[in-house]
């Protein structure tokens, strides 16, 4: 092998990649904007706010699951409207937590949820960690989150949320828990090292006084970490931290607020090229989601790019008018297999968990890879398909 | 350059972003967070940026930054050698995976700028703030680790 072969070790850059660049274009653009249109926004957020849940527990401009949904200051309408207040509550000795909002898009089976946690005591430092959501006693998928695990709960009310798959039992009763640690020692912040070496060195300084050492933002650092364990388990385990608290939330999801967001793709679903055909078997967006499964018949079968690495092509969905319009998605194949006529075909089945707005039309492009993975965007067969 | 032609080099980019990202983080939300941050802090510098040709470069460097910025940050709960062993990504070689990532971190990035990204040593050199003979010093000893690991799995399977 050369080293020019290193590039194989790669494979193709992710789809998200694309969306992630895009994303970040478009935001600093807001931020470069944020003076003049921040006002206006923020007064039509919290009009809507009002409008949907009634009077709020939680500071002006603060999002719920909608935070999971939109993009900067753009919120997400059509999720909007699915938007559900949701009760629950636990009070402990340590901690309040009072459910906020949520949100269940039936035909993706994606729900969202928020809280506000509340640290009953100014001067302890209590150390949040999310155990997961279940319904029906089943476990969901987790998703994206904001304020949901790991961190130091501060004294004030912070607003947590996550986003996730319910896990296919036809059942909306979901139970969300939580474990809140306690820190047994002062917790110190530590220095920001260069080398491992110096890192490790950092962390026994800091425990030899006796204090928890952590990173910038107050995550403790823990020496001997145990995969086996939970993080919860490993915190316990330095003798460090104890159980504040430890519950579980119950509450029901209502269904069939975001029924009207479901559009179909019914438009033309054969694409002939010249060497190379696309069809698309199913295709279909709501408020929260997206899914496509697309056919590709080619004269002779992909070449298999080895050791089940999946095969060197896909389609790609993009708002034309540049607009990014989702976050986390994945795509996976079936096999091509040989079709009546001689060809091949494969399928693509790719899946958006995240989506920031519905587009009312979006571009189909098919992207191929050679043997080294560098990829060949076709634009010039781009097609436009109106949802 | 316009802002316009500054973002759609930065757009042009994306494989070289993707790639960097991947030598030095293993988590894909890490990598995402590291290429925004280098973008939005590109976009507000850019006017700095003195020499339009060494564009790309000059991003790479920022972006290395904010990537060993989450490194540092991520070491919080894991040490290093506890970690699991990383996998190859979307169709990488899981063979070359293993052999480019079985390289020490400060011998890996270089070997990936220069024998991946096509840079030559002084920009890499200006990207890591090291001196260029550092950076050539390191790329043969990632040389001689890898034909090591090469000869070795040869040695093996005769």
């Amino acid at each position: 092998m050369k080293e020019t072969d290193l590039k194989r070790a790669f494979g193709s850059t992710p789809e998200c990649m694309e969306q992630c660049v895009v994303r970040a274009l478009r935001l600093a653009d807001r931020r470069e904007n944020q003076v003049k249109h921040s006002v206006t926004k923020l007064i039509l957020v919290t009009a809507l706010i009002v409008v949907l849940l009634g009077a709020a527990a939680f500071a002006a401009g603060e999002l719920g699951v909608l935070q999971l949904l939109s993009i900067g200051q753009e919120i997400n309408e059509d999720a909007a409207a699915g938007v559900q207040a949701v009760e629950g509550e636990y009070s402990g000795n340590a901690v309040r937590m009072t459910l906020n909002d949520a949100l269940y898009d039936d035909n993706m089976g994606t729900f969202a949820i928020s809280w506000v946690m509340e640290n009953l005591h100014d001067d302890e430092n209590l150390y949040v960690l999310f155990d997961g959501v279940t319904f029906g006693g089943a476990w969901a998928e987790i998703g994206n989150g904001r304020n949901q695990t790991e961190f130091l709960l501060p004294a004030d009310e912070t607003m947590g949320s996550m986003l996730g798959k319910l896990p296919g039992n036809d059942s909306t009763d979901g139970e969300i828990r939580f474990a809140i640690l306690r820190a047994l020692a002062p917790m110190e912040r530590i220095a920001e090292t260069e080398t491992l070496e110096a890192y490790r060195s950092e962390i026994a300084r800091v425990q030899e006084k006796g204090s928890i050492p952590c990173e910038g933002d107050g995550v403790p650092v823990v020496a001997e970490y145990d995969l086996d364990k939970t993080p919860a388990e490993n915190l316990l385990a330095t003798g460090q931290f104890e159980m504040a608290d430890q519950f579980s939330v119950s509450f029901t999801l209502q269904t069939g607020l975001l029924d009207d967001t479901y559009r179909a793709y019914e438009g033309e679903k054969q694409f002939v090229f010249d060497d190379y055909e696309l069809r698309i078997r199913e295709a279909y967006m709501t408020a929260t989601g997206a899914y496509f499964e697309v056919e590709y018949i080619t004269p002779e079968a992909p070449v298999d790019m080895g050791k089940g690495m999946g095969w060197p092509w896909k389609v790609r969905f993009t708002d034309p008018d540049g607009g990014f319009w989702f976050g986390n998605a994945g795509g996976s194949y079936e096999d091509p297999v040989p079709t009546e006529d001689g060809r091949y075909m494969s399928v693509y089945a790719f899946e958006v968990v995240q989506v920031f707005y519905q587009p009312e039309k979006l571009q189909m492009t098919l992207v191929t890879y050679d043997e080294t993975f560098n990829s060949t965007v076709h634009e010039e067969d781009a097609v436009l398909l109106h949802f | 350059m316009n802002k316009t032609e500054f973002e759609s080099r930065i757009i042009a980019m994306q494989d070289v972003l993707y790639r960097v990202s991947v030598t030095i983080l293993r988590e894909p939300k890490d990598r995402e967070d590291a290429i925004q941050e280098c973008i939005l802090k590109a976009i507000v510098k850019r006017e700095k940026l003195k020499d339009d040709r060494a564009m790309q470069a000059w991003v790479i460097r920022i972006l290395i930054n904010e990537c060993y910025a989450i490194l540092r940050k991520n070491r919080r709960m894991i040490p290093l050698d506890k970690l699991p062993e990383r996998e190859a990504e979307n169709g990488g070689d899981p063979e070359v995976f293993r052999m480019l990532f079985s390289l020490p971190d400060k011998l890996r990035l270089p070997m990936v700028l220069y024998y991946v990204e096509g840079y030559s040593t002084e920009e890499i050199a200006k990207m890591l703030s090291v001196p260029a003979g550092t950076v050539r010093s390191r790329l043969t000893r990632g040389r001689e680790k890898l034909k090591t690991m090469m000869e070795s799995e040869e040695a093996a399977t005769v």
